[in-house]
């Protein structure tokens, strides 16, 4: 087990012009939930340039279908991916996983909608609002997500008080 | 921990649920790129942790 590398997948994929937003674990640390992630999720624009440019920044992460058997031929290219959708990656910087459009929320433009520009390492990066989380996670419907929902709706509502009254 | 918060809130259904909110108020005072570091480092050192705690137990099956 490892930790994926935060930084070091944003940074990249942001620096190379890919169209994305933040989603998941990694959106709602962003935001202020007290919990980690073992993975980036990451919802992406599916035109053929976008989709170029993810598999061309990617290529030398070797990105490879997570859980599957290396038998198994798996090409990360433009073709495979314009002919999938979503695609959970276990890659040299960690677990990646790229979705063409998320439950309760749709694709890329629906998520991107739901979503805010908030500076992470240095860059502006579209991350996925508190609401579109819990959208998400609501049509969802896993037991496992009541706890975090609760959480996402803790936090929505402390961050609408004054700092000086959350304490 | 907030001052007896509104018991219709969503603070005090988190507090009910065994949330921490004391966690969630210290995040907010950090930048987002501050949360996603802290997060990274927390979860770097829980897996140093497993992987001690294997080390242990596998050393324990040797003795």
């Amino acid at each position: 087990m490892r930790a994926t590398q935060i930084e070091a997948i944003l940074i990249r994929l942001s620096q190379e012009r890919i169209e994305f937003v933040v989603i998941g674990g990694v959106a709602a640390l962003a935001h202020g939930v007290a919990r980690v992630t073992f993975d980036v999720d990451l919802c992406y624009r599916r035109t053929h340039e976008n989709v170029e440019r993810l598999c061309r920044v990617l290529a030398p992460l070797h990105p490879m279908l997570r859980g599957a058997s290396p038998d198994i031929p798996f090409r990360f290219d433009v073709p495979t991916v314009l002919a999938g959708l979503n695609f959970t990656l276990n890659t040299d910087l960690g677990d990646l996983d790229l979705l063409g459009e998320v439950a309760g929320l749709g694709e890329y433009d629906a998520v991107q909608t739901a979503s805010e520009t908030l500076p992470l390492y240095g860059l502006p990066m579209q991350v996925v609002t508190i609401e579109g989380l819990l959208a998400a996670k609501r049509a969802a419907g896993r037991e496992k997500d009541q706890e975090a929902i609760v959480e996402l709706e803790a936090l929505l509502e402390l961050r609408k008080r004054p700092p000086e009254h959350r304490d | 921990m907030p001052s007896s918060p509104p018991a219709e809130s969503a603070v005090a259904r988190a507090i009910a649920f065994g949330v921490d909110i004391t966690l969630l108020i210290e995040n907010l005072r950090l930048t987002p790129t501050e949360r996603l570091r802290r997060g990274e480092e927390f979860l770097k050192s829980v897996i140093a942790f497993k992987e001690e705690v294997q080390r242990a137990r596998q050393r324990q099956d040797k003795a």
